[in-house]
């Protein structure tokens, strides 16, 4: 370490140096500039822009929707990431037992994330709908109950969470998977050897270790989900009324539906702002973790 | 003896529980794309389709320049992955590693920009792009995605490296090693599970983002396979809606190579491990 | 593709390269130079599937005036246009010479001062040609103060499929009025059928449907005003008495064709598109499943649909103009309106020149037929067209769904509209 800590600034920077130069040219500018941005009235179809100082937020606050919208959108975050977690750390155990099956699920585990988020969308909008649904007359079949899915403000709801997490539990498993191997054997045998059980061995030894993994990626998850709108658009478009509308397809209606730059800046500011304290209320949290392992 | 065999069967259950979550909705998708569109939705849903045909999957060929679309879509995923890993790899060290100034805050700014949503940032990227004559070139997309997917590819391999006991390289660096090749020789081995998966994972994601090379590929040149999914259309007609006919087959098509992926590194991924090493 | 089944063949080449000439004379350009050759290169944007049938019209454009061609294949929904080329306009450059323009995208793209006006290429005489619907369409959504900066050359009208061989059955007619819709429920009933159903699912198609019954009703949709409100309560009374599937506010149009092509429909609103889905369901069609005849109408309003368009325009920042207009000249001119109407029946539109080389066969004569009776409103326009859609499309689904009341909807649609001045 000696040579490092002498210049440790230097040689990290130099580490760094390539992600940063990249994330600053395609992020930190176009933020700036969308900071600038949410404080105009920016629409080309109405003229150069003018500068308005909070009034896109006013309007924003003051919006019937959003503040539906906004509920919509941390409850759709937080059950999604806490499920797309708890599912995926099942997925990952099974997948790293002794099961002689295993291969062939793991090789299987990644497809619902390989169908582009779009067909999933469509696929579920077909598969749950009341009088064609391949997944609602199962449901039906298994469980006498018949849910009109896609109809209801609750069922669309859980409908398109579910979906999100079918779509997003595989990838959560293949990095906890990962995780999960980089647990080094000699302990969990010597663990075994002491007598401890499987559920011991993983609550006392893998799972403190894999859980900064496990966080970082919850976080991460966080940060994502909080902006994508793909499959909202292709599965329920936000309905039935406004029972399923996300922040940031809103966005997006704003600057390509509407040319409405200025909101749409906005929107995406506030959007920042709720993934900003997630995000920092997660590193605090993973700092903590990360102390208590080490 | 016993609580072995209840165990083994539970967990086949749960492994059976699995396989069938993960491919009834696949089967769904892949059944549509062997339907013909005439008879693509029926009520009460059909379970097995007694017709099947190939023709949707031969007007899907017709109806897109498949050839091009694949080699940008190969060039574009395959440049976005490596590109991404590589930066993140080094940034990752130098976070999980090296306590320098203002540390937290670099770390934080990565993450914060991952948090802006694209549509934010497309405008302003278009005029620098248009400047730098990047619009419509596959560079120009690598660099775009490649950047994008860093914050996450630094944020998990900086946990992953932490993970590997610090007395490692300080080992090393007692031989004499230098930094290059402590992380090619050292860290690079000991994360490769997680390198691998990442690669699979940005690789992936790079395959089905839509959205960049909407704005950014105009022609031949660098338009992906993903702009098939908005291109497809059978009629003009307003909304005349998605068809799902050639959608789900297109999908089944890019499916395909994901799969080959995630099983070429499969072995990397599983057996590259840490387990013989940490010794 | 099936679309592209009926070829362009050796006649209608022939015949269509004698008529270019002609409506290169009749259409004169005053300010530009007749240029006998060019070298000039220009992107045209068209959808996919329209590629095919439409290259060997732009081969023969390029052997008369020496200007190559390429296609660049537009997105298929109008508002992934906008997210396609807004960046692009924004920076002051465009992919694209010339753009086959959505009604989501036009209206933006104009105001936004993007488009080049195309008052050069059209006059009298060339308008003379479209049907009225056509050009009251043209007047309100293609042009800002008497310039005009978009040509249409797909025309999607709303129609009225009928079930003729059921209705026939029940010993009725098809449906003239919302009262006739609900005599019908009553009949089809007995049989478990609706007797109507459009896809109103979120986004954009649930708009679709209130603007239809809107316009039957003779209401101002962005006004929501009282007929609009008695619109609304007509839709929500057939999901109530089960005239009408309540699982359609969540269709996309293939699951609309899917039930009425599984004899769960009597009628149905559907775009023109229809009409090749049914005949490729070789099983399932016959000629009286799948009628078209004039849309109904509201007790006190009219018998009325509405239609939407595709259109050319040049971007402003195109650096082949002169190649850009001459191709739109070429596209346009009436002699090449009847065979591409033929080669694609996207391409269809009300015209005389259409209607007189295409006679009475297929799709053309309902187009006709709508046309004459005067059943073809306007798509309904608003400045901020995007917006005011989207805020029909939320209420109006979530009306169906039961999400607001009656009076929310109203209340707050018309807050709403009014809020969209503001910005």
């Amino acid at each position: 370490m000696r040579r490092l800590s002498r210049q440790p600034f230097l040689v990290a920077m130099l580490l760094i140096a390539p992600a940063l130069l990249l994330r600053s040219v395609t992020a930190a500018w176009p933020f700036f500039n969308n900071a600038w941005l949410s404080l105009h009235r920016s629409n080309p179809t109405l003229g150069p822009d003018v500068y308005i100082g909070f009034d896109n937020y006013r309007r924003l606050f003051r919006s019937t929707t959003f503040q539906e919208t906004t509920e919509f959108t941390i409850l759709y975050t937080v059950a999604s990431t806490i499920l797309e977690i708890a599912i995926g750390l099942a997925i990952a155990l099974l997948l790293n037992s002794a099961l002689r099956a295993r291969s062939i699920g793991r090789a299987m585990n990644l497809i619902p994330w390989a169908v582009p988020v779009v067909v999933t969308g469509i696929a579920f909008r077909f598969g749950l709908d009341s009088s064609f649904g391949l997944f609602s007359d199962l449901f039906t079949r298994v469980t006498g109950f018949q849910v009109d899915w896609l109809l209801d403000r609750w069922p669309a709801r859980m409908s398109i969470i579910f979906t999100n997490v079918w779509r997003n539990a595989p990838f959560v498993a293949v990095i906890l998977l990962a995780a999960l191997q980089t647990v080094p054997e000699e302990i969990l045998e010597a663990a075994k050897i002491d007598g401890a059980n499987a559920v011991k061995a993983f609550t006392s030894i893998s799972l403190p270790l894999i859980s900064p993994v496990m966080l970082s990626i919850g976080v991460f998850f966080l940060i994502w989900q909080v902006s994508s709108f793909d499959l909202v658009l292709s599965m329920t478009g936000g309905g039935p009324g406004n029972s399923t509308q996300v922040l940031g397809y809103q966005a997006y209606l704003d600057a390509f539906q509407s040319l409405n730059f200025g909101r749409s800046a906005a929107m995406s500011m506030v959007l920042l702002s709720l993934v900003a304290v997630t995000g920092l209320l997660g590193m605090m949290l993973l700092r903590r973790v990360e102390s208590r392992v080490n | 003896m016993k609580q072995r065999r209840t165990s083994l069967i539970l967990g086949y259950c749960a492994f059976a529980l699995f396989v069938f979550a993960v491919c009834f909705p696949v089967y769904w998708i892949a059944i549509s794309s062997f339907t013909p569109r005439s008879s693509l939705l029926s009520s009460p849903p059909t379970y097995f389709p007694d017709t099947l045909t190939l023709d949707n999957y031969r007007r899907l060929i017709d109806s897109l320049p498949f050839r091009e679309y694949l080699t940008n879509s190969i060039l574009f995923a395959f440049g976005s992955a490596l590109l991404a890993v590589f930066v993140s790899f080094t940034a990752a060290y130098a976070f999980a590693r090296i306590e320098f100034r203002f540390r937290n805050w670099f770390f934080a700014f990565f993450m914060l920009t991952a948090t802006l949503p694209s549509i934010a940032t497309v405008i302003p990227l278009f005029r620098l792009y248009d400047r730098l004559g990047l619009v419509n070139t596959t560079q120009g997309l690598v660099l775009l995605m490649g950047s994008a997917q860093a914050p996450f590819t630094i944020w998990i391999l900086t946990s992953f490296i932490r993970q590997i006991p610090k007395e490692i390289d300080e080992a090393a660096r007692m031989d004499g090693a230098g930094l290059v090749r402590i992380l090619v020789q050292m860290i690079a081995p000991l994360t490769k599970p997680a390198i691998a998966t990442l690669f699979v994972i940005n690789f992936i994601l790079s395959w089905n983002e839509l959205f960049y090379p909407l704005v950014f590929a105009k022609g031949l040149e660098a338009k992906t396979m993903t702009l098939g999914l908005v291109e497809l259309t059978t009629s003009a007609g307003e909304g005349s809606g998605r068809p799902w006919d050639l959608m789900s087959a297109l999908s089944m098509v890019m499916v395909v190579p994901t799969v080959i992926i995630v099983a070429l590194f499969q072995r990397m991924i599983v057996q590259g491990l840490t387990r013989g090493a940490v010794k | 593709m099936a679309r592209t089944d009926k070829r362009f063949d050796r006649r209608t080449l022939l015949k269509s390269a004698g008529g270019t000439a002609a409506a290169a004379t009749m259409i004169s350009l005053p300010g530009l130079p007749t240029r006998a050759q060019s070298n000039a290169e220009i992107v045209v944007s068209a959808q996919a599937f329209s590629h095919e049938p439409l290259q060997p019209f732009v081969d023969e454009f390029t052997a008369q005036t020496g200007i190559a061609v390429t296609f660049f294949a537009n997105p298929a929904a109008g508002g992934e246009q906008v997210a396609q080329l807004t960046p692009q306009f924004a920076s002051s450059s465009t992919p694209v010479d010339v753009l086959s323009s959505s009604d989501e995208a036009a209206p933006l793209f104009i105001r936004a001062g993007w488009m080049e006006p195309l008052n050069e290429i059209v006059d009298e005489t060339f308008w003379s040609d479209f049907d009225q619907s056509v050009r009251d369409y043209v007047a309100i959504w293609s042009s800002i103060n008497d310039e005009v900066f978009r040509i249409p050359h797909g025309w999607s009208v709303g129609f009225n499929w009928v079930r003729q061989d059921l209705l026939d059955g029940y010993g009725l007619t098809a449906p003239e009025t919302w009262d006739d819709i609900r005599v019908l429920g009553e009949a089809a009933a007995g049989d478990g059928m609706f007797a109507f159903a459009d896809a109103a699912s979120k986004p954009s198609l649930a708009f679709v449907y209130a603007a239809y019954i809107v316009a039957q009703s003779g209401g101002n949709i962005f006004a929501f005003d009282e007929q609009t409100r008695a619109a609304f309560e007509f839709a929500r009374e057939l999901i109530d008495s089960e005239f009408f599937p309540r699982d359609a506010a969540n269709w996309t149009y293939d699951q609309l064709n899917a039930s009425y092509m599984g004899d769960q429909l009597v009628t149905m609103r559907q775009w023109s598109f229809f009409y090749d889905v049914a005949r490729d369901n070789t099983e399932w069609f016959a000629e009286e499943k799948a009628s078209i005849v004039l849309p109904p109408g509201a007790p006190d309003g009219q018998r009325a649909t509405w239609a939407g368009a595709w259109g050319w325009m040049i971007p402003k920042f195109s650096e082949n103009k002169e190649a850009a207009l001459e191709f739109i000249k070429y596209i346009s001119a009436p002699d090449l309106a009847g065979p591409l109407a033929e080669a694609m029946s996207d391409y269809i539109i009300p015209r005389t020149s259409v209607f007189d080389y295409l006679g009475d066969e297929g799709l053309v004569r309902y187009h006709k037929e709508y046309a004459e009776a005067g059943v073809i409103t306007p798509r309904p326009f608003h400045p901020r067209v995007s917006e005011a859609q989207a805020i029909v499309d939320t209420y109006f689904n979530g009306y169906l769904l039961d999400q607001y009341s009656i009076d929310d909807v109203i209340s707050n649609g018309q807050a709403e509209i009014a809020a969209l001045d503001e910005v």
